[in-house]
């Protein structure tokens, strides 16, 4: 069986640089569930996350030139993929604001719900559809934080890099977060009990 | 150590980062304080929790789309030729900053060309000259006079060179 090269994702930037359109395929293919991960938390719809990864590699495509090898692939990759989404958030945001303008307040849709049978312990796990919806109500620069530290799992530098901000703001955003989410979380629990 | 302090150091605490000292004074607060420990315990089981999420994967045809969305699309972004960087400048500027530096060595060509320009040639009058042409000089008796008359710059020029009234050429500089 011959031995495949595994090609770093510099290396292969490179190459697709060069018109190598199967080191496109691999880098693709090497990222797409980390980005769709990421991606899905700000919207919490498989589907949404899809169209906006979907936009992230095109712009990888055709961008590829902007890509200079000093920074890491990772980070450039993650940089895009937030931007887009947070471009995507904004527009929903305006949307959402000129909908709920128009509506009456006998039409307004609360989309709040509880599992029916749960444990109220607040040092047991989460419920997973509680964490997203708490996560989705996170301002964004908090929300971005604290999905790329606590589920991409990323160093604070590397965040650092995505985001663009001094590493001290990030330890201090990831912090709010934190408490700001186990604060939602506990109100939750509690309003259900 | 206070409940602020508590809140701004759990991530701190949590990820092993605090000293020696900081950690025992975190604790204290932790085991001191109702609302601090479910501060923790919260901030704990989140952080648990967010790393068990289910991880979503991309649907089968994810690729064949991107590539058939990527084919149908025309490079939105290409980067046209005055756009494109040659070493480190665009053609656009090169072109730009030629043509004004042109354009400030013409004017500043013509600024100091004498040879189109008129000059006026103001010779001062000192005593030779009006010695030589033998032209009859005003006679004034006072400086007062003269001072009513001339313009600063041709008193400059003449106001050494007026006569008395004994035909005495005389110096009225003050």
């Amino acid at each position: 069986m011959a031995n495949k090269i595994k090609f770093s994702d510099k290396e292969l930037m490179l190459k697709f640089q060069n018109g190598d359109e199967l080191a496109y395929n691999e880098l693709v293919n090497r990222y797409k569930n980390k980005l769709l991960n990421f991606i899905y938390r700000y919207f919490g719809s498989k589907d949404d996350a899809e169209d906006i990864l979907q936009e992230t590699f095109i712009k990888l495509y055709y961008k590829k030139d902007y890509y200079k090898p000093i920074s890491e692939f990772s980070t450039w990759i993650y940089t895009i993929a937030a931007n887009l989404s947070k471009t995507e958030l904004r527009k929903r945001k305006r949307r959402k604001t000129s909908q709920l303008s128009e509506m009456g307040v006998e039409n307004k849709e609360f989309d709040i719900r509880y599992e029916d049978d749960t444990d109220l312990e607040i040092n047991t796990e989460y419920n997973e559809h509680e964490i997203n919806k708490a996560i989705q109500d996170l301002e964004t620069p908090f929300r971005t934080a604290f999905i790329l530290r606590d589920i991409q799992e990323l160093s604070y530098e590397e965040i650092s890099k995505i985001t663009e901000v001094p590493l001290g703001t990030i330890k201090s955003r990831i912090n709010r977060a934190r408490i700001q989410l186990q604060g939602k979380l506990k109100e939750i629990y509690k309003n259900r009990s | 150590m206070n409940c602020y302090t508590f809140k701004d150091r759990v991530s701190d605490y949590l990820e092993k980062k605090l000293s020696i000292y900081d950690k025992k004074s975190f604790e204290k607060q932790l085991k001191a304080c109702l609302c601090c420990s479910e501060i923790y315990s919260g901030v704990k089981s989140l952080i648990f929790s967010s790393k068990k999420l289910n991880k979503v994967s991309v649907s089968s045809d994810f690729n064949k789309n991107l590539f058939v969305k990527i084919k149908k699309t025309k490079n939105p972004n290409q980067v046209k030729f005055y756009n494109k960087n040659f070493f480190g400048y665009k053609p656009k500027y090169i072109f730009g900053s030629f043509v004004s530096s042109l354009m400030i060595l013409f004017i500043i060509l013509n600024l100091f060309d004498n040879k189109n320009s008129e000059v006026i040639n103001i010779q001062p009058k000192n005593e030779n000259n009006i010695l030589k042409n033998n032209q009859p000089l005003p006679v004034f008796s006072n400086q007062s006079v003269i001072d009513s008359i001339v313009d600063s710059t041709q008193k400059n020029n003449i106001k050494n060179n007026f006569l008395n009234s004994k035909g005495q050429t005389v110096d009225y500089t003050p």
